[in-house]
């Protein structure tokens, strides 16, 4: 090989990582944010370690895990990224993790349990060890639209919370009040809620880390 | 060589397999969902509601099916259905053709396994305890998974007999183009290089298990949704474009290159053959007995060619050239190395000065692989219904109220869109979430700025306008202005019929006057215009090729007759 046809070489390898590396990222920006199962990688990590294969949607007991796609996100204005086809996602308005509250025998939650390359960390069915490690985001009060904020008591969100007076606290008139750090972002709250639009939301988190 | 025992053909063993492998692809989605409802105290309602339809006959076999061997009565009360047993034995398997879990086995695709950890740059415990089973068994038997369980090679495979009736009863002589065969390694490089540079992993888009495991993952959610809003019953629903990638390669491996996907495209195939090049068992051939017929050669679906011991790492054990052999030289034999056995033919008892002893002649070796494999899955399915039921136990956990997901307080509206515009963020939701034609609905328009969270004060104006095919629209609600009540505007429109409507909504932006967003609402399941087309087109194209079917039969026949004529006169 000339020293020519190395540089012509090495530039082409060059220019195809560079391409490549421009491709992860913009599949990256053009994600959607969503709710991701209990114990998911931060998104990026996520999706290079995800393979689709759906055996944490089957293991489910409550079955809000469901293949991400333009058909399942379509009534929620979710629109899969170029990465994110077929990817397991939770919307918390048709279906909430109720964190394997069903399943009394289970260790770990189910899901976490089931995936086969880590994309989702195994976490113990306890409480403090889900509050620890679980993040799929932090519940958000729109206090134009909560029956409690606006004239009416209500209390519905925090009857359903699964951490009760700790990551969700009923106030005056039973005005919810979410402490950030200790809600793990499971969604009874949004599911529960009898407003429509819903007054209580998950915001998903990218990097799902305390 | 008439005297000579007949083998036990390999062919009905290996379809048997595969078509398990399908059958599983449906059953394992169709179970989790038996699971959901079981665990949710759904089951009986559900199958009484949906029987007679497909959903409803599924969920009772399925039912059938999961409980035998397990008696009725739980918790002293005989009657009662035995729901944690079950539940228990349900939860044993999940997954699809990508990575499954079979009875406490975990399976995962090698391929899944090389893309995920590169992607990722991680291996992680639970990645390897996956891998170990399908590693060794590729290290020892080569690429049976491509020949014995990949639901993409039975299709292939059923590709392979369209091709041979086109042929043979239309008299179509469809293309043969051979491609480089090393093109499938260059692909998985490049596959694995781009998912270590970018972190996106790119093979599992085209290769064939990972997406006939998620199309029958999302047909099957989607049946039982489409149950679940009301309307239970058989339709094609939840497939995507990996079906039509599917159907794109089945019609050029047809028309076309023969088997070219398997041989020159799949990377999953690519790995299997870099892993199995040193395999113990490969189909050899006894030197003595072979007539050099070439019948191997014509057959193989992979091109190799056993009558000239080119049977290399590509082979994926399909038996078809063993089958194949009239004089049965060809066997599958464990060994070390060569694919030729030099010595006596077969019917003679093995000679321990043989380079490859037999394991009990012919019979036993080429029906080994599939005896075996049928023998563990007897011994895996016969030890989880000898497993012992657990008690029941307490679901009230963590003061989640969750008897029932019936019982998750009121059934909510799914439809929830969301848009911006300007400074104002829109948020429409609609109840109920699939409305129903001809009754009426609500439908709540939420406008608030992003910025300090105030409400929009003036009034809201929406118009929902039908989208008829060939793009002509009619007004049938509208356009409607809404007050203020409760911080949103409310709507209660009636939509005439199922169809696809579009919801604009207006409101005056401060700076940029009057400011429309538009967005799309899907009534029911209205009909995509291509179906019509697609199937008048198809069934178009299927009578031609009856007719040429005839006619040739009819001219056959005819020149048969004429021959026979020619003879007695």
């Amino acid at each position: 090989m000339t020293r020519s046809e190395f540089m012509k070489s090495a530039f082409a390898f060059g220019a195809a990582v560079a391409a490549a590396r421009w491709l992860g990222a913009s599949m990256a920006e053009a994600s959607a944010d969503v709710v991701r199962p209990p114990g998911a990688l931060g998104e990026d990590d996520f999706l290079s370690r995800c393979i689709r294969c759906q055996r944490c949607a089957d293991a489910c007991p409550n079955r809000c895990i469901t293949a991400f796609s333009e058909a399942s996100g379509k009534q929620f204005s979710l629109v899969p990224g170029p990465g994110q086809e077929g990817t397991p996602v939770i919307f918390p308005r048709r279906q909430a993790c109720n964190l394997c509250a069903s399943e009394g025998a289970a260790e770990t939650l189910r899901c976490t349990d089931a995936c086969p390359t880590g994309a989702l960390r195994v976490v113990p069915k306890e409480r403090e060890a889900i509050q620890a490690s679980v993040v799929m985001g932090h519940a958000v009060v729109d206090e134009n639209l909560c029956y409690s904020y606006t004239g009416s008591s209500c209390g519905v969100c925090v009857r359903a919370c699964p951490f009760e007076r700790d990551a969700l606290r009923s106030g005056f008139f039973e005005r919810p009040e979410v402490t950030a750090d200790r809600c793990v972002g499971c969604g009874l709250c949004e599911r529960s809620c009898v407003r429509y639009p819903q007054a209580i939301t998950v915001v998903p988190s990218r990097e799902r880390q305390r | 060589m008439s005297e000579r025992r007949r083998r036990i053909p390999i062919w009905p063993f290996r379809r048997i397999v595969q078509i398990s492998v399908v059958a599983l692809l449906i059953a394992l989605p169709v179970i989790s969902r038996y699971r959901h409802y079981l665990s949710a105290r759904e089951l009986d309602d559900l199958m009484e509601r949906w029987d007679g339809s497909v959903q409803g006959e599924t969920l009772a076999f399925t039912d059938a099916a999961v409980r035998v061997g397990i008696a009725d009565g739980e918790g002293g009360v005989e009657t009662r259905r035995p729901r944690q047993a079950v539940l228990e034995r349900t939860r044993q398997v999940g997954g699809s053709a990508w990575s499954a879990n079979l009875f406490g086995l975990s399976l995962t695709d090698p391929l899944a396994g090389a893309e995920s950890a590169v992607a990722s740059r991680a291996l992680p415990w639970v990645l390897v305890v996956g891998l170990i089973v399908p590693l060794l068994v590729t290290l020892i038997l080569g690429r049976v998974f491509c020949g014995w369980v990949c639901p993409g090679g039975l299709l292939f495979d059923i590709g392979e007999k369209i091709r041979w009736g086109l042929r043979r009863g239309l008299e179509i002589r469809p293309l043969e183009v051979e491609l480089w065969s090393a093109t499938k390694y260059v692909l998985l490089g490049v596959g694995l290089l781009v998912a270590a540079v970018s972190g996106a992993t790119v093979l599992r888009g085209i290769y064939p298990p990972a997406i006939l495991g998620r199309e029958a993952h999302a047909f099957v959610e989607a049946l039982f949704d489409r149950a679940e809003s009301g309307r239970p019953g058989f339709a094609v629903v939840g497939i995507s474009a990996g079906t039509v990638l599917l159907l794109v390669i089945l019609a050029v491996e047809v028309l076309v290159a023969p088997r070219f996907f398997c041989k020159t495209i799949c990377p999953g195939g690519a790995l299997y053959s870099l892993l199995g090049r040193a395999r113990l068992l490969r189909v050899r051939r006894r030197e003595a007995d072979c007539t050099d017929c070439t019948l191997c050669d014509n057959r193989c679906p992979r091109g190799m060619l056993p009558m000239t011991d080119v049977t290399g790492s590509e082979c994926d054990a399909c038996g078809v050239c063993v089958d194949v052999c009239p004089t049965q030289a060809l066997v599958f034999r464990p060994g070390w190395s060569g694919d030729k056995i030099v010595g006596p033919s077969a019917p003679t008892a093995p000679d321990p000065a043989e380079a490859f002893p037999a394991t009990g002649g012919g019979v036993a070796a080429a029906a080994g692989p599939a005896l075996g494999t049928i023998a563990v899955a007897t011994a895996l399915v016969t030890a989880v219904f000898a497993a012992a039921p657990r008690p029941a136990l307490a679901h009230h956990i963590m003061g989640v109220p969750h008897y029932s997901y019936d019982e998750n307080y009121p059934q909510a509206p799914v439809l929830k869109l969301v848009d911006t515009v300007g400074d104002w963020q829109l948020q429409l939701t609609g109840y109920p979430g699939n409305p129903v034609p001809g009754e009426p609905t609500e439908l709540h328009v939420y406008v608030v700025r992003e910025l300090d969270r105030a409400v929009y004060d003036l009034p809201v104006s929406v118009t929902i306008r039908q989208q008829h095919l060939g793009g002509s629209r009619e007004t049938i609600f509208g356009p409607a202005d809404a007050r203020r009540s409760e911080n949103v505007f409310k709507f209660y429109p009636t939509y005439p019929e199922e169809g696809h409507y579009e919801v604009t909504i207006g409101f005056e932006d401060g700076a940029e006057g009057i400011s429309t967003l538009t967005f799309p609402l899907v009534v029911g399941e209205p009909g995509s215009p291509w179906v019509p087309v697609a199937l008048f087109g198809g069934g178009l194209v299927l009578l031609l090729l009856v007719v040429r079917a005839i006619k040739i039969k009819q001219a056959r026949r005819a020149r048969a007759a004429a021959r026979r004529e020619g003879g007695t006169s």
